[in-house]
This record gives structure tokens, C-alpha cells and sequence, in this order.
């Protein structure tokens, strides 16, 4: 088959865009995107820190440890949630106009993981505009860091939100699926408390669990001018390690989500 | 020339013969229907003609392109609209339009003035910016027929364009098809079930069991039945019944108080009729056969029509307009 590079383009920016302008045209999803933060940032991490202590005495701020941990979640909720438009686009029938336009598979699974980025990261620039009400002081040089790794991790979700959606039928499948996931990847990452003495079986499945990874290279770029006694405490791999396990991760999910979309109908 | 050529298509799954060695072309321009009941492989054939589905054997050429080597090519060719809507309802009318030509690489320059031509032609120019959302039925059926030929395709493949719709709508529909058709010149694949909308096509394949049964003009088709049915009353039936056979048709009975003659060219038939029978002429009605009557004729069972009473008045109501010749 011979496919058509400019129309391939187009058509990558056309499912983009229209991502995009459902995104900014549902009013609830932009109030969730600022309410979200708060409620994270605001009841949880103020909340628990006084409650736990966690970090007193240490040198940094439970806010501050919560706060990769919750750019990291919020942004796998929202990269999921962006991906389930696959899954609605078919219950809808909208989806069918785009599979017999004369478009390659990856053109269209690329536009969806290019949606996915642009709300994760949009995301993720609201909880880091919105910190400061936290009493958080974000260098302004560890903002870029902040949101590379959202990238990252926006890409790795996303194709991972694309693979379940490639063989979902109903919206309602993929929030049980979303349920299933969600949990046990956000508190199994470290977002939350340190997995450094947990039980060994946790201590596996955080492994295995991009978004440990995430967090790690957050923490890495939040807790960057901490002495290395403070980080060796909070921080497990090195920043380039965790960029690079998020990466290899996104890339396996985005063959397998590609393979599975090629399969099916 | 032909624009779809097909050659002993079949497709199976597993022991269902969907599609069994089909062949038959489709010239340019011309308006062709798929009749047959539900089930019986008329989507099957479309998706395989449109590149959805592999064919188990056989080749098919859209616009010749093959279906199976140059599926890029032949969706590029071609326009389609499915049984279900395919609209994102999120969107305005436009906004659909705009995506689908971004989908098919119309060049922006252009579809924004063919967009606006479309809507215009059926009627949905003033609703351009409202979401889809917002629309009936019948309005969203029209978008979308509009929408499957903005990037000028050479066929628009129609499955089944009026189900599910109200039959005052479903004739609008039809009104607008025939409208499209002959403005915008494209050729028109469509599939039904509803007897009377298979009328409207220049030719028609009664598909039935998997398989063509028959393929030729309604006309013709009809013609396959005997020919007109001319029923009539007299002074004295039965020497009428006599001076027909003698002189008309050999197929003439009498049937409750009534001379049933079946005859061809009815429509030349009947003044003569009148002239010539030596009887004086009470009453006389020309009928011609129904795709009904043909149907029952070819597969020996009828086809299931939902509404049939009210499909008759969707009929009569294009009749009326002006839009069958």
C-alpha cells in the first residue's frame, strides 16, 4: 500500500485537533484539571503532613515529596482519560470515519498519543502554576525538567490507554479496566510514601511500575540542590535511568497498541 | 465505462458463505442498488468493495484500482455512508465537513466552498456552525450523504441510507439523493431492502441467499413478471375474456367479476383495448407489477419490508415531485 506522507501529516494533526477541541469544549474536564491539583495538593499534601510529619527534621517538606507524586498521577489520569476517546469515538461511530480514510493505522494512533501529551502536560502545567497557594517554591530552572518527564510519562500512558482501547467495545469496559489500573499503579509508585521498606512483592510490582519511574525522575529534578544524604533517603535511580525506563516502556506500548489497531476490524 | 467491475467476489465466515461469486459491473454515473433481505451479504459486498473486508477470492476494481492491492487508492476514490451514523456529535455541521476533508486531503481552499455548496444543497446551510447534537435524524443522514462526497469521490457507496428513519423523512432523503446525483454526477452504490426505494436505481441486483439473482432495470425486471396487469369489467365478461385471448394475450382469466389480462406494453394495450373490444367498457385499471412481485417471482418468498403501507406513500410522494421519470 502506498500512503500518502503530507496526507499522513494532515490527518495526524486533523485527530490532534480534534482531541484538542473536545478537550477545551467540555467544561468539566477543565474545571477537574484545576479542581484536581487542589484537591491533591491542598487536602492531601497539607493534610498529611501534618498528620504523618513525614520529613521533619530531614531537611524537606512533605509537600514537597507528595508533589512529583502528584504531577505523576494526575498526569496518568488524565493521559489514560485521553485515550478512552477511542473507546467512546466507537461506541459513537466516529470511529469508522476515520478507519476507512485513506490513513495509515500509526498516523492515527500518533495523533492520539500527540492528544495524550498536549493534556498531560497541559496538566501538569496547572499543578505547577498552581503550587505556589501550597506554599511550594519551584526553581523556575526545574520547570522544563518537570515537564519533560510529564511528556514522557504522557507518551508512555497514552500508548498504554491506546492498547486496552484497541479492544474495548464499551466505555464502561475501559473505566473498570481504568479503576484497575489506576490504584495500584498510583500508590504502588512511591507518590505517596517511599518503597524502600515495604515487603517484597511490592517492592516487585513497583518495578514493573512505569510510573515509580516517573515519580523517581520528578523527585530527582525537585530535590535536585538537596544534600545527597537527604536524596539517597527519597531518591532510587538516577535521572537519566528513569527517563530512559519511562521511554523504553512508552515505545513497547506504542508497538503493541499500533500491532493490536492493525488487527483489529 | 465501468467504474466498479467485479469479478467472482466471495467471502466467507467460517462455514457462512457471506458473498458467493459475485460478478457484475457498475458503468459511471449510473445509480445502482443492491436489493435483497436483511442478511443477505449486501454489506458484506460493500465493505468489501470499499476496502474494509479482504475477499476470501475473487478481485474487485473501484475506479480501476483493485480493492485488495490499492486500498489507499480506492478509499480515496470513493465516498461511504454506513447504516449508523458515523458523526461526531460534539461538532458543528461545518466542523465534521472540515474534518473530513483534512482526513481525504481536500485542499483548504476548497472545501470550504464546497462544504457551504453541500449544505446548501440539502438544505442544512443555516445550521452550519450547530452541533451535530442538536440535529433529527433526517438532518444528520443528509450531513452525513454530503459529507461522504466532499472530497469528490467517483462512487458513494449508500448502506441502507433510509433505515431507521420515519417514512415523510426517509422520502426527503431520497428526494435529496436523486437531487445529488444528478447535479454533482457521481456514481451511487446503494443497498436496501425497501422494494419501492430500489425503484429509484438505474439498475438493480436482487442479492439473495448470497447470490445474484437477477440483474437488470426495475423495468425489465418487472417486465419478467409477464408484463402489465390490465384489469377490466364489461357488458359480458366472458366474450371479452375470448376477443383478448384471440386478439391481445393468451394470459387473461377472470377473476372475482373482473377480466385479469397480463400483457406487454400496457401502456399501448389499453387505448386499444378500449377501442377494438366489441364490448362496451365499464371500467378498466392499468397496474404494473411491483419489485414485489418480482421478488416473489425470482426467490420465491417474499422480501421483509417494515412499512410497507408507508413506504407506498414515500413513493408517491417523490412521484409527485417530480423526481421518477
Amino acid at each position: 500500500m502506498k500512503y500518502d506522507f503530507i496526507l499522513e501529516l494532515r490527518s495526524l494533526r486533523n485527530i490532534f485537533l480534534r482531541d484538542i477541541l473536545h478537550f477545551f469544549r467540555d467544561k468539566t474536564r477543565i474545571i477537574a484539571s484545576v479542581v484536581q491539583p487542589i484537591f491533591f495538593l491542598g487536602v492531601f499534601g497539607v493534610g498529611l503532613k501534618s498528620a504523618l510529619g513525614v520529613g521533619q527534621g530531614l531537611g524537606f517538606d512533605f509537600v514537597e515529596f507528595m508533589f512529583p507524586g502528584i504531577i505523576a498521577t494526575t498526569t496518568l489520569g488524565v493521559a489514560l482519560n485521553t485515550s478512552i476517546s477511542i473507546v467512546t469515538d466507537r461506541e459513537f461511530g466516529f470511529l469508522k470515519e476515520i478507519l476507512v480514510a485513506p490513513v495509515s493505522r500509526a498516523s492515527i494512533v500518533a495523533g492520539k498519543i500527540f492528544s495524550g501529551i498536549f493534556i498531560g502536560l497541559f496538566q501538569a502545567i496547572m499543578l505547577i502554576a498552581l503550587s505556589p497557594i501550597f506554599g511550594l517554591k519551584i526553581d523556575w530552572g526545574a520547570i522544563p525538567g518537570l515537564l519533560f518527564i510529564a511528556l514522557l510519562l504522557s507518551f508512555a500512558v497514552t500508548s498504554m490507554g491506546l492498547l486496552i482501547a484497541s479492544r474495548m467495545r464499551s466505555a464502561e469496559g475501559f473505566q473498570f479496566i481504568f479503576q484497575f489500573l489506576f490504584f495500584p499503579m498510583m500508590f504502588l509508585s512511591g507518590a505517596f510514601f517511599p518503597i524502600t521498606d515495604v515487603p517484597t512483592w511490592m517492592k516487585i510490582i513497583s518495578n514493573i511500575n512505569p510510573l515509580t519511574y516517573a515519580v523517581d525522575g520528578l523527585r530527582n529534578i525537585v530535590f535536585h540542590g538537596v544534600p545527597e544524604i537527604v536524596r539517597n533517603t527519597i531518591i532510587i535511580h538516577s535521572l537519566r535511568f528513569d527517563a530512559l525506563l519511562i521511554v523504553a516502556f512508552g515505545l513497547i506500548m506504542f508497538g503493541l497498541a499500533f500491532w493490536s489497531f492493525n488487527r483489529a476490524e | 465505462m465501468n467504474i466498479i467491475e467485479v469479478n467472482n467476489l466471495t467471502r466467507r465466515f467460517k462455514e457462512l458463505v457471506a458473498v458467493q461469486d459475485v460478478s457484475f459491473n457498475v458503468a459511471q454515473g449510473e445509480i445502482f442498488g443492491f436489493l435483497g433481505p436483511n442478511g443477505a451479504g449486501k454489506t458484506t459486498t460493500i465493505k468489501m468493495l470499499a476496502t474494509l473486508l479482504k475477499p476470501t477470492s475473487g478481485e474487485a476494481k473501484v475506479a480501476g484500482f483493485s480493492v485488495i492491492k490499492d486500498r489507499i487508492a480506492v478509499r480515496k476514490s470513493i465516498g461511504l455512508v454506513f447504516q449508523e451514523s458515523t458523526l461526531d456529535e460534539e461538532l458543528s455541521a461545518y466542523e465534521n465537513l472540515r474534518f473530513h476533508a483534512e482526513f481525504y486531503g481536500v485542499p483548504s481552499s476548497t472545501y470550504k466552498q464546497r462544504s457551504l455548496e453541500l449544505l446548501q444543497l440539502v438544505d442544512l446551510a443555516e445550521r452550519a456552525k450547530k452541533k451535530v447534537r442538536d440535529f433529527s435524524g433526517g438532518m444528520k443522514r443528509r450531513l452525513e450523504i454530503v459529507r461522504g462526497m466532499l472530497h469528490y469521490p467517483k462512487v458513494l457507496f449508500l448502506d441502507e441510507p433510509t433505515i431507521g428513519l420515519d417514512p415523510q423523512t426517509r422520502a426527503t432523503i431520497w428526494q435529496y439523493i436523486l437531487k445529488i446525483a444528478k447535479q454533482q454526477g457521481i456514481t451511487l452504490f446503494l443497498t436496501t431492502h425497501y422494494l419501492n426505494e430500489a425503484e429509484y436505481c438505474d439498475r438493480i441486483a436482487v442479492i439473495d441467499h448470497g447470490k445474484i439473482v437477477a440483474l437488470d432495470s426495475p423495468d425489465k425486471l418487472k417486465e419478467r413478471v409477464g408484463g402489465d396487469i390490465i384489469t377490466l369489467t364489461t357488458d359480458h365478461n366472458g366474450r371479452s375474456q375470448e376477443f383478448i385471448s384471440e386478439h391481445f394475450t393468451k394470459d387473461v382469466r377472470i377473476e372475482n367479476d373482473q377480466i385479469v389480462a397480463i400483457v406487454r406494453d400496457g401502456n399501448q394495450i389499453l387505448p386499444r383495448l378500449v377501442r377494438e373490444l366489441p364490448e362496451t367498457v365499464k371500467s378498466i385499471e392499468l397496474k404494473q407489477p411491483s419489485l414485489d412481485d418480482v421478488f416473489l417471482k425470482l426467490t420465491g418468498s417474499k422480501i421483509r419490508d417494515e412499512a410497507p403501507s408507508a413506504a407506498e406513500r414515500s413513493k408517491r410522494f417523490l412521484r409527485a415531485r417530480g423526481f421518477k421519470r
